[in-house]
């Protein structure tokens, strides 16, 4: 047992070094024109999915110098979804409802 | 936000004062807001730069119906944002200082305490911000016009603990507006279990309109608002048409949108829209009910309806329910300093 687990740190010790480290999923739901979180915390590469649960239509952006992105007119029930490629931390928002807002922060 | 009542700490606060013999502003002590039923009070939005106090509520009621403070000293806010209609204006344009039609309606001023982007599109972030840029007075017309009155100098000096400035005549009327708070309406009153405050009729309307005609898309929450910005068609056939929300973020989504309104005081004020265009609630909910108007940048949400005349009567009926109460005292004229 001890044996595996040092291989698999070994090997992911590696991947890491190598620059393969396994990006990890987030998902942000809109729902009730607000998203689910606040705040959310992920590493460059991550990749965030924004779902909108809602019954009406989204725009979610961010215009945050050098991170900016924009999925535009997003219809209740699709999903979209980014990755971040630089660390910063950003400010998403939905161009429709003024309320939202989402602080995403990237770390390297 | 703190109580009324005098805490161990405000009469410390005055006993301080009067030894050091601090300005009366020094010890003004915080107003608080009776929230009728219905609204929320935990969403109320009251800045910590600006809290409420009487003395400030009483001089921002009499800014708000004074005259004197705009250029021309002919025009004051009770110009445009009348209290008998609903703190609106019955005329599809408002008039600026000139006499020249502005190129919107005068939006209501009700339940602006539980929001902070200003005016249809949203182009001030704060009712203070919108105070001070407003192109019917200036800096140098408020200074210059209210500062010779004996009256308002005393009172900027106890409430500020300044002379009269731009700046503190904003913070003063933006005080007075949050105190504008309409609740307790019969819908309010059929919520919270009066079975009788709504009719047949208000009933059947309200199950549209959370139903079948989907007003709650945007509608939506206590105050009747999602705080959005939507294009629904209204002026975009004309040559150069207003462009609202996209004059502000310049995204395409935004062309010709603007914000939603409260519905509450509805049926008080009209004519509707941004450009008073549609004269009666009837009509509104007609307009609506054909889907908007066809334009490149109709919101999605936007859709035919397939309401028959006895369900859009109902509608009204519903938005006439929700007429509410505001303390009568803030709609009378108040004594103005000569």
């Amino acid at each position: 047992m001890n044996a595996n687990r040092a291989t698999l740190v070994a090997i992911s010790a590696l991947l890491t070094a190598a620059g393969l480290a396994w990006a990890a999923d987030f998902t942000v739901v809109q729902r009730s024109q607000e998203f689910s979180v606040r705040d959310l915390e992920v590493r460059v590469g991550d990749r965030v999915t924004f779902v909108n649960g809602d019954n009406v239509t989204h725009n979610v952006y961010s215009e945050t110098k050098g991170m900016e992105f924009e999925i535009e007119l997003q219809p209740p029930g699709r999903s979209d979804s980014i990755t971040f490629a630089r660390p910063g931390t950003l400010e998403v928002r939905c161009a429709i409802h003024s309320g939202m807002r989402l602080r995403v922060d990237v770390k390297p | 936000m703190a109580r009324a009542g005098l805490s161990r700490a405000t009469i410390l606060r005055v006993a301080l004062s009067a030894a050091l013999a601090l300005p009366a502003c020094a010890v003004a002590q915080e107003f608080r807001l009776r929230v009728p039923l219905g609204l929320d009070e935990r969403a109320l939005l009251i800045p910590a730069d600006n809290p409420l106090t009487q003395e400030k509520i009483d001089l921002g009621k009499q800014l708000f119906f004074d005259r004197r403070w705009s250029k021309t000293k002919s025009v004051s806010c009770a110009s445009c944002h009348q209290p008998q209609r609903g703190w609106s204006d019955d005329r599809r344009l408002s008039v600026d200082h000139e006499g020249k039609p502005t190129r919107r309606h005068a939006p209501t001023i009700i339940n602006r305490a539980f929001s902070t982007l200003e005016g249809w599109a949203g182009h001030r972030s704060s009712t203070e911000d919108l105070l001070l840029q407003l192109p019917f007075t200036s800096a140098e017309a408020i200074e210059g016009n209210l500062g010779l009155v004996a009256g308002y100098k005393a009172q900027f000096q106890r409430v500020f603990g300044t002379p009269v400035t731009a700046q503190a005549v904003a913070k003063a009327i933006a005080a007075f507006q949050r105190t504008l708070l309409s609740g307790n309406s019969a819908y309010d009153r059929y919520r919270a279990g009066d079975a009788a405050a709504l009719s047949a009729a208000a009933r059947r309307g309200l199950a549209l309109f959370e139903g079948k005609a989907a007003c709650v898309k945007c509608h939506n929450g206590f105050n009747f608002s999602d705080q959005g910005f939507h294009n629904t068609g209204i002026g975009t056939a004309l040559h150069n048409p207003d462009l609202g929300r996209y004059e502000v973020t310049k995204r395409n989504v935004n062309k010709a949108a603007f914000k939603t309104p409260t519905l509450r005081d509805v049926a008080r004020r009209g004519p509707y829209m941004h450009d008073g265009s549609i004269a009666t609630l009837r009509e509104v909910v007609a307009f609506y009910d054909r889907g908007g108007i066809a334009n490149p940048s109709l919101s999605p949400d936007m859709a035919r309806l397939g309401l028959s005349a006895s369900e859009q009567d109902d509608l009204v009926a519903f938005l006439e329910s929700l007429s509410g109460e505001i303390t009568p005292q803030a709609s009378q004229q108040p004594l103005l300093p000569p």
